[in-house]
């Protein structure tokens, strides 16, 4: 069966209100499409369709940082956080990623660098010229190109999807002091909750929140919103 | 020589004279010390039991510091008094330092005292050992003691004379006093066995009362909330209170004044006997010890409530009891709420009246889902102290209403996936899928741009040009090079005829005439035969002035020539 026959299986099966047997087939797409946007989106869908609130938000999370501009993907969101009615304050993006949304919302990444691309060739193409056939171009030509490559590859640069956030995934989590169970325990988030990963080690995350609060939880017990790079193919 | 030998005879009785009182120094010093002795005598070797008593250690040797024995089997009731005497009789000196202690016997028996200890820097001395034999019923009473016998006494009062296990009763410690008293002290606190004790805020103040007709004075002087955690008779050891009561002596001092003194006494309050009763068998199974008249309730802030507000429950015991033992039950958490970690709430005030207050827990809850949902029923046993029996509480089931939020979950037999909750808001829904007609894959691209980058930063390296040094038009060549005449002519400098040749005949090999074949009749074929002429002329004189400048012509000359020449060269 065909990428195309597969999508059309599932999206049948979610027609017809098979939600995790939709799911499992996006799941197995998305094994080898970790990055495709509307991909995670229904994702998403379905695990909202199926109550699993943390997981939903997750993939939405994911599906609206690879395309901003998904309208539906923020839609979902927000519906998603209508329910999610915890008092956590959500984790703000750094300047440097919002720079990066929003040059995303205006294009994807790689058509930052097809332009990038192209500067390059031209500007390989006359320093070539200018070297071996005509001697008359003048130099300005290759430097502006050139120029012109460097910044659209900053651009590029910046619109690659970055994020720290990660997602509570199961019914609730204790945050502890320290990396360990036996520590005192000093917040407790419930399913959907985000936070900003600042350091992980050996099963444990050390998160902060919002506000600025700063404890460990188990990370089991969390998911990312950009894919490890461990899980991409 | 006899004037010498009357001096010599002068001087050696001197010396004699110094050497006889450092001998008189010396002698009575060690005299001195060898009396150093540290001696322990007691006033009483037969004592009754309460009866006071007094030991006393007495040396008479200087410095150093007397070190009392351990008097275990004894209260002291007065000391340590310190006293030192010098005393210098017919030239003799004696001293004498004493330390003594106010006893009274514990208990019935033979004990000892042992050796106190002078320390000093040279050694250490030990005095003798005092054997006390403590015997019940020999108390001697000299005439004053037996005075005030009845002058000064103690008293424990109780709240409540029955109580049971786990129920609090006040214990109130007063001393009463008919004659004026000093130095009202406690040489024994009572040791209640197998009570929890509360120390009871208390204004210490004096009081007076009438019993039996006379007037009495009394002082409560300790108030403490007792809760026993078993059943029998409150025991312990007896309350101590010592004190000094004024005696009026029947003499009369130089103002005519009656005198009086003061006399040492110990008295002792015994533990009222208060019953501890057990609490009735059986004990049922929700009860969990706690004792008293009491109350349970369970409040909730709401119970309607929209999907994205939460509800505070308190679960609350108050009343009076054994607040000290009492644990809150906790809630059980309802489904459809996520419930966080309770925060706890106390006030608990310990009085005469025994312990009041009360133990909260505060739970906040966020629904979940959007519907009607139960706060499960409560019970909670107590003893009723006031009944005699047991009482169980019954909070009954609440409900609260959530008006939105998705809906509670279901159970989905069917797809095989249990314990999932099924969102299906109507009015409000996630959008529909996406067609996913091209799915991006995770591209690498990046490798190409660096390959890339290098590749263009590579091709600016081979340029072999510099910027900025762009092939110039012939007439800004043709204006530059008049410059540079024009300044070394001007500047005067030595090799202005060579550089104005050079100049020449680069210009001449630019438009196309080698060096060496520049000839007149090369250049008539270019320029024309005067202007021929007028070039060859200046390029020799040229030559010439390199070698003698000034036999050609003046530097003038060759400005204008080479002006003229310049345009149309």
């Amino acid at each position: 069966m065909d990428l195309k026959s597969t999508v059309d299986s599932a999206q049948v099966l979610y027609d017809t209100g098979q939600y995790a047997e939709a799911l499992k087939v996006y799941e197995d797409i998305a094994t080898n499409h970790p990055t495709d946007a509307d991909l995670a989106y229904n994702i998403g869908n379905c695990y909202a369709r199926l109550g699993e609130l943390g997981e939903a938000r997750l993939y939405f999370e994911r599906s609206a940082l690879f395309d901003p501009s998904n309208a539906d993907a923020l839609h979902n969101l927000e519906w998603i956080n209508l329910r999610l009615s915890d008092a956590v304050v959500e984790p703000t993006m750094t300047l440097l990623q919002w720079i990066g949304a929003s040059l995303r919302g205006i294009a994807f990444s790689e058509s930052w660098l097809g332009i990038t691309v192209f500067f390059l060739v031209v500007s390989a193409i006359l320093l070539t010229f200018r070297r071996w056939r005509t001697p008359k171009i003048n130099w300005r030509w290759p430097l502006t190109t050139t120029m012109l490559s460097l910044v659209f590859a900053g651009i590029f640069w910046i619109s690659i999807p970055k994020s720290d956030t990660v997602i509570v995934l199961a019914k609730s989590s204790y945050g502890y002091s320290e990396p360990t169970s036996d520590s005192k325990r000093i917040l407790l988030l419930s399913e959907g909750s985000a936070a900003r990963l600042r350091k992980s080690s050996e099963g444990w995350f050390f998160l902060e929140l919002g506000d600025g609060r700063l404890a460990w939880f188990e990370a089991a017990q969390w998911g990312h919103v950009l894919p490890p790079e461990s899980t991409l193919p | 020589m006899p004037k010498k030998s009357k001096e010599r005879k002068r001087v050696v009785r001197k010396i004699g004279k110094y050497l006889i009182l450092v001998f008189v120094l010396i002698g009575t010093k060690t005299a001195y010390s060898q009396e150093n002795s540290l001696t322990a005598k007691c006033s009483r070797t037969t004592v009754g039991l309460k009866e006071q008593f007094r030991v006393t250690f007495s040396t008479d040797k200087r410095g150093g510091t007397i070190v009392p024995p351990g008097m275990d089997d004894f209260l002291i009731v007065g000391g340590p008094f310190q006293s030192q005497q010098t005393q210098i009789i017919n030239g003799s000196f004696s001293f004498q330092k004493e330390i003594s202690y106010q006893l009274v016997p514990k208990k019935e028996g033979n004990f000892t005292i042992g050796p106190a200890l002078m320390i000093s820097r040279k050694d250490t001395i030990r005095s003798n050992t005092l054997t006390i034999n403590v015997k019940a019923g020999t108390v001697r009473e000299n005439s004053l003691s037996a005075e005030v016998k009845d002058d000064f006494y103690t008293r424990i009062l109780t709240s409540k004379k029955e109580v049971y296990v786990g129920e609090p009763f006040v214990m109130l410690f007063r001393a009463y006093w008919t004659k004026p008293i000093r130095n009202l002290g406690i040489v024994q606190s009572p040791n209640f066995e197998g009570v929890l004790q509360n120390q009871l805020s208390l204004e210490q103040q004096e009081k007076r009362e009438i019993i039996n007709g006379k007037p009495v004075r009394y002082l409560d002087f300790d108030k403490k909330l007792l809760t026993a955690t078993q059943p029998g008779t409150l025991q312990g050891e007896d309350l101590q209170l010592s004190a000094q009561i004024q005696v009026p002596t029947g003499r009369r001092d130089f103002f005519n004044m009656p005198e009086v003194t003061y006399v040492n006494q110990v008295v002792s309050g015994e533990i009222p006997q208060v019953i501890i009763k057990p609490l009735p068998s059986p004990k049922p199974s929700s009860f969990s010890g706690a004792v008293g008249e009491l109350t349970f309730t369970r409040t909730l802030s709401r119970h309607s409530v929209n999907g994205d507000e939460s509800i505070s429950v308190k679960i609350k015991i108050a009343g009076s009891g054994n607040f000290n033992t009492i644990a809150v039950p906790e809630l059980i958490p309802p489904e459809g709420f996520d419930v966080y970690d309770p925060k706890f709430n106390e006030k608990v005030t310990y009085s005469s009246s025994g312990v009041k207050g009360y133990k909260e827990l505060e739970y906040l809850l966020v629904p979940k889902f959007k519907g009607e949902f139960i706060i499960p029923e409560m019970r909670w046993t107590y003893f009723n102290t006031k009944t005699g029996t047991y009482q169980e509480i019954v909070l009954e089931e609440d409900k609260v209403e959530v008006l939105s939020g998705p809906n509670a979950p279901l159970e989905s037999g069917e797809t095989g996936i249990s314990n999932k909750r099924e969102v299906n808001d109507i009015d409000n829904d996630i959008r529909y899928l996406h067609a996913n007609d091209e799915l991006h894959s995770r591209k690498d691209w990046q490798g190409l741009v660096i390959i890339l980058v290098s590749i263009v930063a590579l091709l600016w390296l081979i340029q072999g040009v510099k910027l900025g040094s762009k092939p110039m038009s012939n007439h800004q060549i043709k204006k530059r090079d008049k410059a540079i005449v024009i300044k070394a002519f001007e500047q005067q400098t030595k090799d202005r005829y060579g550089i104005l040749f050079n100049i020449l005949e680069g210009r001449l090999v630019a438009i196309g005439i080698d060096k060496e074949q520049i000839s007149l009749n090369t250049l008539e074929k270019q320029f024309g035969k005067a202007e021929s002429r007028q070039l060859q002329q200046l390029l020799e004189r040229c030559q010439m002035a390199e070698y003698a400048p000034g036999t050609v012509g003046d530097d003038r000359w060759f400005i204008e020539e080479f002006k003229s020449v310049w345009e149309w060269i």
